[in-house]
């Protein structure tokens, strides 16, 4: 047995609490951004960009997901009401589908993660700030350009599936679904944004001795959300990008008529779809293992359990996204893969309830707000996993699917699964960044409110879907015996969901202006953000903390105490430098630190950047097409002077002191690693868009019997192996330069990337021409759709491949790279070597396939 | 990251003042320490990597067999679809149960009895060893076979397509 | 119009409605007993009085109930579950007929915006909205679509399965007795997705070959004048490029077959019951009765409207 550590202490009295050496001001002030209108647009703070994520999210909710719902309700409380139009209630759901699943929900927990996680984690920033910024741009202007259909009376009508060929030109001439299309697209890039800023700030930026097996489980929750939604949004990005061009550039993807398939969208969609329900569940997850412990007063049970239970389903929930197509026709033995894939989940979830339940039974419950909301997921939750199997199951589902069962289910899991444990998040931590606790009596009328509410509206819904009503119908007849069961469900909304958000909404205002004050730790937990003030400074940590422990504010006596040498670093990083925003890298496994950087500054290029995003999309929508030039040129530029060099603070021999006291390499100028984690990440964002595109390819040559189309001839491989060679040589010559900057040869960096750039852009020519010469055409079949769209992507890559090249060429004249500081070639060495697979696998792919079969 | 090779000798322990990052590594941050984490993130999620590689490759190959039409798919007609699949679902199986002895074995010499004893549990342990990692490798390796074994199974009990 | 009882997948009529059905009471019966023992535990966990030195208690978990808990609750009893409900759903999935069965009757249906085209092509049958079964004799659907997907769905006889624009499904169901069920489109296939009603007539074999020789008839000469004139003016009016009346110069596609629309039960795709004024509200404008249907109105004088309405009610 292990010797247990001391039992944890009562609330808020033991809490140690971070000292405050003289520096504290000043490190406060270095982290904040800018005041007034200019600071709101160029702000990049962490704090400032979750909490507007947050409110963003909980704003579009109100906006589309309440009203919606209840106008839903209201008309179908009676058969055959005339209430609301059959284009308006398509509007309606296709709207409420989409707000939540595309903007509610990910920008809270997003916001959740980048408002918590340098607290939580121990340090001080992300370690993309600017990035954090272009996330939140993107995701209100693409939320923005959505909603902004309504004022064009061009509201989406397609369903949030948008299913082809419902949602193609043919049958959705007018630009209702572009607006779904491009609107979405700009926060869908948003999303990934953020996701790699997630990503990265967890693995390279917590306290010394974070280890990742002492890492809170929220930060494990929302790594692995993180993860997913750079491996779901990419594709689905892809699919977008395919429907556009159907859409506006007469490609004919999803025209079956012409070697298109009406299933492809579907599978590009539900790769997607389906981990988006997770990515929405598992940081959800996330917070209840945070809240059980605190109001429990139990360490929670089965730590590494959990973990492994969270990645576990984070895997399993790209093995199971076709059983959104149990009825489309699949074959026997596809959909039984799907359904035991779906089953399977059932596991570590199962696994994750009882570690919980076993926390809660060695535990002492404390009943207060936030409890109240993860006992109510609890029941909730099960209930929803339950119909989850039943729904696994391909002979039921195929009475259940597109049925109100579905409609319940899925409630059941996004309710009390997802938006219980948002509750209980803000009820936990709003005393963190307010200072003021939430009122306790409001929030029980606020949680039984919508517990019983969730259940009344939601249950009956099961019964009446197995009865044969079936989803997204804006009527039904009378004398089906739906009658009852939709009028409970109505009422379930109007008297009890509707009061209970609205009880929220006043607890929120009420307790901000007269909530008692909370202190630093008002539930006696157990994480570091609770041994920060509340609210905490800007910079969180003046001296970070030394994590000794899973729970460091219920067993360490002193946050800042551990093996010495860590102490020195902690307190010389306190006190020094203060001219600049300097944060700390740590070993990814082992939190060791690693290297001393400096944050980016505040600055108005993510906004821009942003803004030119907003363009190309704006531009595509009005088929204003010289607005997508525009934009482009717009983003390029921000993203110029958005990494443009700034002079390192510091001197090569400043930095040099530092490390020679503690140990712990600087770099003034950024950072190697957190550059070098960025560009491995943009390189498999790329390589799953890339992916994304096989599939499709692969999918489109399966569905039709002919490959190429009659008329077409098998394309010739000559130009474009000459093409392929250079594009080798291209990236060869890139490594070689990086590799002579190394053994101190400047002129020899400089011929490396003159060689790239010349063989880079000669081999574009090259392949440019041979495409012209084959003149597939791209509107007149798939084959020519794909052909054309794959063979765009990978030059596109190139050009990009070219642009860095012809950027830290610029630099390398300007003698801006030394031996030691040259963390943007190393970076471009390793997006030649991505292009160059991306080019062979992408071009052997479309030149070889047709003469492989 | 870097492109040239940087695999020098471990860095001094931190603190020791010996190296800088001018004087003692060729680069300015030594990255060998995180290649080395590589081998943990390995035995983490080889188990579910080899599930998720698995189940495309085996629905891959029945969509290609059920669906595909036209000139070279008829390699892939049945019976090869449950065929593969119950010799794709053996193959990962078995690899599937080598990373879970070999995170077990890990698990064991990374932590002592009470180490282990306190991952089991998930409590207590103050989880600074590498051991939990490994001992989570185990409970994935051993829960992709199950998913495997039961995405696998029905190929011998259902008509292919 | 007559409606179904309402029973829905609760009261299956068909082999394949009944082994799904037994699926469900399967999956729920252990759905509740999960539920039920969650429950218990999570109700023992919150309520149970503690010692009050239950600290110690707290912080130690021995290995043997830290296995009972999640080992034996988070691993094995879902495992057990799942093994039985997945060996019972591969079960169920055996019962659906790999191949069209021997003796079967083909119907082939065309989903469109917003309407089904029904036909019977051994039978040389085509009608719209109305799909008349055999009693105990399989029947092979196969499915398509002519623009959008869309998704046919009786839960008393069986599952659903989706019409595609790309390709043909086929679906086997089999009534075992009498009894009309009321369907509609179970993928949303766009603004009159929730009236693009079915009715589905599972009959006695005797009535349902009565059936099929009525409808195997051509169109009724019009005997009444008024009729006449309506016959003539729905060949010149515009009505005919798009409507067929067998036997008549009424050949077009694209909208439903009328050669005995008078004997079907509803107008619209079940949107309005055929009555005589129902009638002559669609085709003076469908558009009132159901908005955005592919039909436009007619522009014809009430006399004239009359005359159309009375040629149709004789194609019985």
């Amino acid at each position: 047995m292990t010797p247990s550590p001391g039992p944890p202490p009562d609330a808020g009295s033991e809490t140690p609490l971070v000292d405050e050496p003289m520096t504290h001001q000043e490190l406060d002030e270095l982290f904040a951004d800018p005041p007034g209108l200019w600071g709101q647009l160029t702000g990049v703070q962490n704090d400032k960009i979750g909490a507007r994520l947050l409110f963003t999210g909980f704003f579009f909710l109100l906006l589309g997901g309440s009203f919606d719902s209840v106008l839903m309700r209201l008309q179908l409380s009676f058969p055959q009401s005339d209430l609301v139009s059959p284009q308006l209630y398509n509007e309606l759901f296709t709207n409420h589908g989409t707000v939540t699943m595309f903007l509610v929900i990910l920008p809270i927990f997003e916001g959740f993660a980048i408002l918590l996680l340098p607290l939580l984690l121990g340090t001080r920033e992300l370690p993309f700030p600017r990035l954090g910024a272009f996330a939140y741009w993107t995701l209100l202007f693409g939320g923005l350009l959505y909603y902004s259909s309504a004022l064009f009376q061009l509201v989406p009508d397609a369903g949030w599936f948008a299913y082809t060929p419902l949602s193609g030109p043919d049958f959705s001439p007018d630009l209702a679904m572009d607006f779904w299309v491009l609107g979405l697209g700009v926060a869908e890039v948003g999303a990934i944004a953020a996701a790699l800023e997630i990503i990265i700030g967890v693995l390279k930026m917590r306290a010394p001795g974070m280890t990742l097996s002492r890492m809170p489980l929220f930060a494990w929750a929302v790594l692995v959300m993180a993860f997913m939604i750079l491996f779901a949004f990419t594709p689905l990005i892809i699919g977008s990008l395919l429907l556009e061009l159907d859409r506006g550039f007469g490609t004919q993807f999803f025209d079956p008529e012409q070697g298109g398939s009406s299933l492809l969208w579907q599978h590009l969609f539900w790769i997607f779809g389906h981990p988006e329900v997770y990515i929405q569940s598992i940081p959800a997850a996330g917070v209840v293992s945070m809240v059980i412990p605190a109001f429990t007063r139990r360490r929670i049970v089965g730590y590494t359990w959990l973990v492994a239970a969270t990645v576990a389903i984070g895997f399993l929930s790209f093995g199971l996204w076709a059983h959104h197509m149990f009825t489309v026709g699949l074959a026997p033995i596809i959909l039984s893969f799907f359904a035991a894939a779906s089953m399977a989940v059932a596991i570590p979830t199962g696994v994750q309830v009882f570690a919980w339940l076993a926390t809660i039974w060695s535990g002492r419950p404390v009943w207060r707000t936030p409890f109240f909301f993860v006992v109510g997921f609890l029941v909730i939750f099960v209930i929803g996993g339950i119909t989850g199997v039943m729904v696994a199951a391909p002979p039921f589902d195929m009475q259940a699917h597109d049925s109100q069962f579905v409609v319940a289910h899925l409630h059941y899991v996004l309710i009390g699964g997802v938006a219980f444990p948002i509750f209980a998040g803000v009820y936990y931590w709003f005393p963190k960044f307010s200072g003021k606790l939430l009122d306790e009596r409001l929030g029980r009328w606020n949680f039984w409110l919508l517990f019983i509410g969730v259940n009344v509206a939601f249950f009956p819904m099961h019964i009446v879907g197995l009865l044969g009503m079936p989803r997204r119908v804006y009527t039904y007849d009378p004398g089906q015996g739906w009658d009852i069961y939709n009028q409970i469900s109505t009422v379930g909304v109007l008297a009890f969901i509707v009061p209970g958000i609205a009880v929220f909404v006043w607890n929120l205002v009420r307790s901000l202006r007269r909530g008692e004050p909370a202190g630093p730790n008002p539930w006696g937990a157990d994480t570091l953000e609770w041994a920060v003030p509340s609210p905490p400074p800007e910079h969180g940590w003046s001296v970070l903390p030394i994590v000794r422990s899973r729970h460091p504010v219920w067993d360490q006596d002193d946050l800042h105490a551990g093996d010495e040498r860590l102490e020195r670093f902690v307190r010389g990083l306190a006190g020094w430098p203060l001219r600049w925003r300097a944060a700390v890298i740590v070993g990814t496994a082992d939190a060791r630190p690693q290297e001393v950087f400096r944050v980016a500054d505040p600055s108005i290029w993510p906004l821009v950047a942003g803004g030119g995003l907003l363009l190309i999309f704006l531009g595509e929508l009005t088929k204003l097409r010289w607005g997508i030039a525009i934009g482009a040129l717009a983003l390029l530029g921000a993203a110029i002077a958005w990494n443009w060099p700034v002079e390192a603070p510091m001197t090569e021999e400043e930095e040099d002191a530092f490390e020679q006291e503690h140990g712990v390499p600087v770099n003034a100028g950024g950072s190697v690693v957190v550059a070098a984690w960025g560009m491995g990440l943009g390189v498999l964002f790329l390589g799953i868009a890339f992916a994304s595109l096989l599939l499709a390819y692969f999918y489109l040559r399966l569905e039709n019997p002919a490959w190429p189309p009659p008329g077409l001839a098998e394309p010739g491989v000559t130009r474009a192996l000459a093409a392929a060679a250079l594009v080798v040589a291209s990236g060869s010559a890139a490594r070689f330069g990086l590799r002579r900057l190394a053994s101190g040869d400047r002129p020899g960096l400089v011929l490396g990337l003159v060689g790239a750039l010349g063989a880079g852009g000669t081999a574009i020519a090259v392949q440019v021409a041979d495409l012209v010469h084959l003149d597939i055409g791209w509107t007149t079949h798939a084959y020519g759709s794909i052909f054309s769209t794959l063979s765009g992507f990978v030059v596109l890559v190139t050009g990009g491949a070219l642009i860095m090249t012809a950027m830290v060429l610029y630099w390398s004249l300007r003698g801006l790279y030394t031996a030691r500081r040259h963390a943007a070639l190393s970076n471009v060495a390793t997006f030649w070597t991505a292009t160059q697979v991306i080019w062979v696998v992408g071009f052997a792919t479309l030149y070889l396939g047709p003469a492989l079969t | 990251m870097s492109g040239a090779g940087t695999t020098g000798p471990d860095p001094p322990p931190a603190g020791t003042g010996a190296a800088t990052a001018a004087t003692g590594t060729p680069y300015p941050v030594d990255l060998a320490r995180d290649r080395r984490a590589r081998l943990d993130w390995l035995v983490f999620l080889a188990g579910p990597v080899i599930w998720f590689g698995h189940f495309m490759v085996v629905y891959l190959v029945a969509e290609a067999g059920c669906t595909g039409g036209g000139p070279g798919f008829e390699v892939f007609d049945p019976p090869v679809p449950e065929a593969f699949t119950l010799v794709a679902t053996g193959a990962a199986v078995v690899a599937c149960g080598a990373f879970a002895v070999w995170s077990w074995r890990w698990w064991r010499t990374e932590t002592g009895t009470s180490g282990a004893v306190a991952d089991l549990q998930g409590d207590g342990g103050d989880g600074g060893g590498r051991g939990s990692l490994a001992f989570a490798g185990l409970l994935l390796s051993a829960l992709s076979a199950l998913a495997v074994v039961f995405v696998g199974l029905p190929a011998a009990f259902l008509a292919p397509c | 119009m007559t409606l179904a009882a309402a029973g829905g997948s609760f009261d299956p009529q068909g082999p394949a409605a009944r082994s799904m059905a037994e699926l469900w009471w399967l999956m729920l019966v252990l759905g509740i007993a999960v539920f039920a023992f969650f429950a218990v535990l999570l109700a023992g966990g919150l309520l149970r009085r503690r010692r009050a030195d239950a600290d110690a208690d707290a912080e130690s978990m021995s290995g043997r109930r830290f296995t009972r808990w999640v080992v034996g609750g988070g691993v094995v009893m879902p495992v057990v579950v799942l093994v039985v409900v997945f060996a019972a759903t591969v079960e169920a999935m055996r019962d659906v007929p790999a191949r069209v069965p021997d003796g079967a009757l083909v119907v082939d249906i065309v989903g469109h915006q917003w309407w089904w085209e029904v036909r019977y092509p051994g039978e040389g049958v085509t009608t719209a909205n109305v799909l008349h079964l055999p009693v105990g004799r399989p029947v092979a659907l196969q499915l398509t679509s002519a623009d959008v997907i869309h998704s046919f769905w009786v839960p008393a006889l069986g599952g659903k399965l989706d019409l595609l624009p790309d390709g043909t499904n086929t679906l086997v169901l089999q009534a075992d007795q009498a009894g009309e069920h009321r369907s509609n489109c179970a993928e949303f296939c766009g603004l009159q997705h929730a009236e693009m009603g079915l009715l589905v007539v599972a009959e006695a074999p005797d009535r349902f070959a009565a059936w099929i020789a009525g409808q195997r008839e051509p169109a009724a000469e019009p005997v009444a004048a008024t009729a006449r004139r309506g016959q003539e003016l729905f060949a010149g009016a515009g009505c005919a490029s798009c409507h067929t009346v067998q036997g008549t110069r009424a050949t077009g596609a694209g909208g439903p077959d009328l050669t005995h629309v008078a004997s079907r039960p509803s107008i619209g795709a079940g949107v309005v019951p055929n009555t005589t004024a129902d009638l002559a509200a669609w085709v003076e404008d469908p558009h009132t009765v159901k908005e955005g249907v592919g039909m436009p109105a007619s522009k014809l004088s009430a006399e004239d409207l009359d005359a159309v309405v009375a040629y149709l009610e004789t194609l019985r």
